[in-house]
């Protein structure tokens, strides 16, 4: 090996691509030892100097994502033994041992703790529980690197980033909350955790929360007993156990049961089996299901207003192999919606359904392990999606139109919701009109999707497929008519609460930008409160952004619902629903949403208003709420679009609005 | 003087021989590479190889080449031989150059000669239709003196021009003529299948001249080779250096590098199979710089060179008569017909203390087609180095039929 190391110092770089793949051949046996480990670890600096990470994904390590690491490792192959390389580089870049202009030992440092948050299920498998999904040879390989790495950074250094990861991943109360409980899992198991440190009255459940606790442990413990112990007798007594604890336990140590988990699920939004088997218990008895559901006055009002019928949802719902229906349930209580009557009537008529062989598989698919039937599984996520809109993902599919959708329905349009669902679970089968056709999702084309990633709620694994199909050809048909065919679209997939006012900045026409100070003046008079009279948003504005990477190159396009405008700390901020990477998707070096700490309820992400702009290149309004265009303040009109200039904006023509190029913009 | 050599085809190992050879040079090849040349500082002329016309041939080439002072056209790929055989003879001034260039680019042709040169070569002739591969095949049999029941004798059926395995189809039974032949093929050239250990020369030629003579002996034909051959190909190095300048003699070759294969049979009788004139596949010439020590490229390119002295020649080659202490060896690897998502390279073949290095690939999952065009694209290539040549076939052999995909 190091005389390939030498023979690629001596080559030009015409040759070494051909030359680092025989290089990576021959890396392959030392990745899967600890000793081989280190004496690539030794042979770096070379590595580096002979251009190994060069013309390639790994060329900057200021460009490289923590969070995308562990699935390259899982690749196999020439790009894990690149991805191991490239971290021997950071760790050689956080020991001094190597320097880079731009990419301090502090930062590299920060690289790794951050990639081993985000790999802990790597970071903490042992030579005997290898991750799923590994061979064995590759098993060997990342236990191998993760063993050097704990060397340098031990578990207990990883504890603040943990705390973060997993409040972030709570707080925005996503419908399935596996990732964090495996987390938590990991935690507990390998983790120290010092208990002894007080516990803070934990997370307010909207609003700011003060999820930055200096103290990690304590940030740390709340979760876990959330998770794990929210009340000793959960501590003390298997979910088995549990029901028997119950059947000689007083009436007042149930109901002191019912607040602890009550209040431990409303402060994580975790629920665990423990709370379905506590649930089912208590109900028929408002008093304590209330407590157990953490409501709100308006769910309290609602529970008693529906006993019967909530008693029937748990009884049908709630399992304790799938007890995220409890958060879901106590907040579809808390919306107060139950009391409509077409959510009411839709919710029933799942009672009793039968579902299609074809929904029941996918859905048992998304749930393997459970022996509920799957209708119960189903209702179970249409409870949580009724109660958490904003928890609705579109997990790896290219899907986001339709989780945006799902979450739009479930917002205002719940009753439209329920039936499509219901139709759907029947039939298989979905349809929509456009244009006054009616679109049948069977007799269509196939959609975005490829292969679908059913680690969703049941839900999305219902819809998303049918509504995929009718969204791609709803784009279909509406595309070549010389503007953004989501004009025509987005109201007729969405619902016709959708304003008839749309702007693109993309012109399809010349494949060009135009207009784009006329374009940010119109959003600016429309979504801003200084210019639009200090109007709020009605519904929740379906728009599109440019989607850009770390290093500004236009990626694509991607979908997202503006929710709100408000104004926090002296900035005026957007607040989003993004189905993607739980809110936290990064959209520019500089342009990363927020998912807390800047006045987000859970599920929102949050960004500066001139941010969101710089990246928007659709959106609808109200052409009879346009405020006055020229108010628009200049200067930040060329704020914004230096923003996108430096970004996207690369990738584009850019004309003016008589439709000639811009002598300054196109002239070179 | 410039003594500038232009290189017809686009190679990057090329390239990077040129630069360290320290001789002006410049890439001949398709457009499309033109901005990578531009890039990295490449001189070149973009051509396009398929359009022969009026307005497209050898001497408007050679107007684009004298800005650059070429003197001296090499060929790097099949497709390119004759238009270096063109330039050459219109920079040395003499026709029958490219006369040559298209004996190596018509195995009809090149057979005819080889005969007539007094080789042994297989029964073969030029077809036009399906009929006349049956046919083709039926007066084998009766050659072979076929018994009812007994199976049909193999024909080989390949274009005129076309380098290696590209379109060669074998057909062991007149159904598989039915079957595979299609129309396309016409017309081609079909021959009968020639017994023997088959191998390849790589002659390098200066003044007529055999310099270096390096035997490949190949494996499995399109799979596996390993250079220099072994010793039972070795110990007829004498006879076989013979062959090869009598076949440089009767093809009139005087510069540059041959590529011949050749059969030879239990009882030591050697057959022609046909010659090439570029560089050869299957990585014999990364074989040949692993083996001898000498780059291959700037060896081809010096030969080339009329105006390249004996003592440069001399100096450059080291003595074939002695064979070098290790072998090198490489195996293609092709994907089995059928899904594919994962490269395993198997474990016992990293720890071998033959393995050398591997060029494979993980491919992004989807499915190998079944049907292919000569053998089809290679997801790359394992590299052996050591120094017993039983042990190396022992390994060529095994890992030609490993499946190195799941």
């Amino acid at each position: 090996m190091d005389e390939s190391v030498e023979a690629l110092l001596e080559a030009s770089p015409l040759m070494r691509p051909e030359l680092v793949r025989r290089l990576l051949s021959q890396v392959d046996l030392l990745t899967s030892t600890r000793e081989g480990v280190e004496h690539l670890y030794a042979a770096i600096p070379r590595m580096v100097e002979g251009g190994v990470f060069e013309d390639g994904p790994w060329a900057h390590p200021g460009r490289l994502v923590p969070a995308l690491v562990a699935g390259t490792l899982r690749a196999g192959g020439p790009t894990m033994l690149m991805e191991i390389l490239s971290e021997l580089r950071i760790v050689a870049l956080a020991e001094g041992r190597i320097q880079r202009p731009g990419y301090s030992a502090k930062r590299a440092r920060r690289f790794l703790e951050e990639m081993m948050v985000a790999s802990l299920d790597m970071v903490l498998a042992d030579h005997t529980t290898k991750p799923d999904s590994l061979s064995e040879k590759d098993g060997a390989r990342v236990t191998a690197l993760m063993d050097f790495l704990r060397e340098r950074i031990p578990v207990r250094a990883l504890k603040p980033g943990l705390a973060t990861e997993i409040s972030l991943l709570c707080l925005q109360r996503p419908i399935v909350t596996d990732r964090a409980l495996d987390l938590l899992r990991l935690v507990r198991d390998h983790v120290p955790i010092d208990d002894h440190a007080p516990v803070d009255e934990g997370l307010p459940d909207d609003g700011d929360p003060e999820w930055e606790d200096p103290d990690p442990d304590r940030r740390l413990a709340v979760y876990l007993n959330a998770a794990f112990t929210p009340s000793e007798a959960v501590r003390a007594h298997s979910v088995g156990e549990y029901e028997a604890f119950l059947d000689s336990a007083s009436p007042s140590t149930i109901e002191a049961e019912c607040r602890a988990l009550g209040l431990t699920m409303r402060q994580t939004g975790l629920a665990v089996p423990h709370h379905a088997v506590l649930a089912r218990r208590v109900a028929s008895r408002p008093a304590l299901l209330g407590a157990l559901l953490g409501l709100n006055p308006t769910g309290e009002a609602e529970l008693r207003r529906h006993r019967e019928f909530v008693a029937e949802l748990v009884d049908r719902a709630i399992a304790p192999e799938l007890p995220r229906g409890c958060y879901g349930l106590g907040r579809l209580l808390d919306r107060g919606i139950l009391s409509q009557q077409p959510v009411r009537s839709g919710l029933q008529r799942f009672f009793g359904l039968e579902l299609h062989p074809e929904v029941e598989g996918a859905i048992r698919l998304s749930r393997p392990d459970a022996s509920v039937d799957a209708a119960g599984l189903l209702l179970a996520d249409v409870i949580a999606v009724l109660g958490q809109p904003l928890g609705v993902g579109q997990g790896r599919n290219p899907t986001c139109q339709s989780a945006r959708g799902i979450s739009l329905w479930s917002r205002h349009a719940p009753g439209k919701l329920l039936d499509m669902i219901r139709s759907v679970a029947r039939s298989h089968d979905l349809t929509m009109r456009f244009e006054g056709d009616v679109l049948r999702a069977s007799e269509l084309g196939l959609g975005l999707v490829k292969e679908f990633d059913h680690n969703l709620d049941a839900v999305s694994v219902v819809l998303v497929p049918h509504l995929d199909r009718i969204y791609n050809e709803m784009m279909r048909r509406a595309a070549w008519r010389g503007d953004d065919p989501h004009k025509w679209v987005n109201p007729a997939m969405y619902g016709h609460w959708i304003p008839t006012g749309f702007l693109s900045a993309y012109d399809y026409a010349t494949d060009a930008i135009r207009d784009y100070e006329g374009f940010l003046r119109t959003f600016y008079a429309t979504h801003h409160p200084r210019y639009n009279r200090g109007h709020d948003l009605a519904y929740p504005n379906p728009v599109g952004i440019f989607l850009t990477s770390a290093t500004g190159e236009l990626i694509g396009f991607h979908a997202v619902s503006i929710l709100r405008v408000r104004e926090v700390r002296g900035s005026t901020r957007v607040y989003l629903f993004n189905p993607n990477s739980e809110g936290r998707q990064r959209w520019h070096a500089d342009i990363r949403p927020t998912v807390a700490g800047n006045g987000e309820r859970p599920g929102e992400s949050s960004l500066p208003f001139h941010e969101f702009a710089s990246i928007l290149y659709a959106f609808h309004y109200n052409p009879s709420d346009v405020g006055e265009l020229d108010a628009v303040d200049a200067a930040e009109v060329d704020r914004v679009r230096a923003l996108s200039e430096s970004s996207w904006g690369d990738s584009y023509r850019w004309v003016t609005a008589a439709g000639l190029p811009d002598a300054t913009e196109t002239g070179g | 003087m410039s003594n500038t050599v232009a290189l017809l085809g686009w190679s990057l190992p090329a390239i990077e021989s040129m630069r360290s050879m320290d001789r002006p040079f410049v890439m001949v090849s398709f457009a499309d590479f033109e901005p990578y040349a531009r890039e990295h500082g490449i001189p070149f002329v973009a051509w396009n190889y398929n359009d022969w016309s009026e307005r497209s041939n050898a001497l408007q080439l050679k107007e684009r080449l004298d800005p650059h002072g070429a003197e001296l056209a090499v060929p790097l790929f099949e497709e390119t031989v004759e238009w270096a055989g063109a330039l050459n003879s219109l920079y040395r001034d003499d026709p029958r150059l490219l006369n040559r260039a298209y004996l190596c680019r018509n195995k009809a042709i090149m057979k005819r000669k080889a005969l007539l040169a007094g080789f042994r070569v297989g029964l073969f002739e030029e077809v036009h239709t399906v009929e006349q591969v049956h046919q083709f095949m039926k007066r084998l049999n009766e050659a072979h003196l076929q018994l009812p029941g007994e199976e049909d004798a193999w024909v080989h059926l390949k274009p005129f021009s076309a380098a290696g395995t590209v379109g060669h189809k074998l057909l062991r039974s007149h159904a598989s003529i039915d079957e595979r032949v299609i129309p396309a093929d016409f017309p081609c050239l079909v021959e009968s299948h020639l017994p023997g250990l088959e191998f390849s020369c790589e002659a390098f030629i200066h003044d007529g001249k055999v310099r270096f003579l390096n035997i490949t002996e190949y494996v499995k034909l399109g799979y596996s080779n390993f250079v220099p051959a072994g010793t039972q190909l070795e110990g007829q190095r004498d006879r076989i250096r013979a062959a090869i300048e009598k076949l440089a003699r009767a093809f009139g070759i005087e510069y540059g590098m041959i590529h011949p294969e050749w059969f030879l049979t239990e009882d030591d009788e050697l057959s022609f199979g046909e010659v090439a004139c570029r560089i050869p596949g299957g990585h014999i010439f990364e074989l040949i710089e692993a083996a001898h020590g000498f780059d291959p490229i700037q060896a081809l390119v010096l030969c080339s060179d009329p105006k390249v002295t004996d003592d440069e020649i001399r100096a450059f080659f080291p003595s074939d008569e002695k064979t070098p202490e290790q072998y090198a060896g490489s195996v293609m690897v092709y994907p089995k017909p059928g899904r594919i998502s994962r490269l395993e390279v198997p474990e016992e073949l990293k720890e071998d203390p033959y393995f050398h290095s591997h060029t494979l690939i993980s491919p992004h999952e989807h499915k190998v087609s079944d049907t292919r065009e000569g053998f089809g694209n290679h997801y790359g290539t394992v590299f052996f180095q050591g120094t017993d040549p039983d042990r190396m076939r022992e390994l060529l052999v095994h890992y030609q039929d490993t499946d190195f995909f799941a």
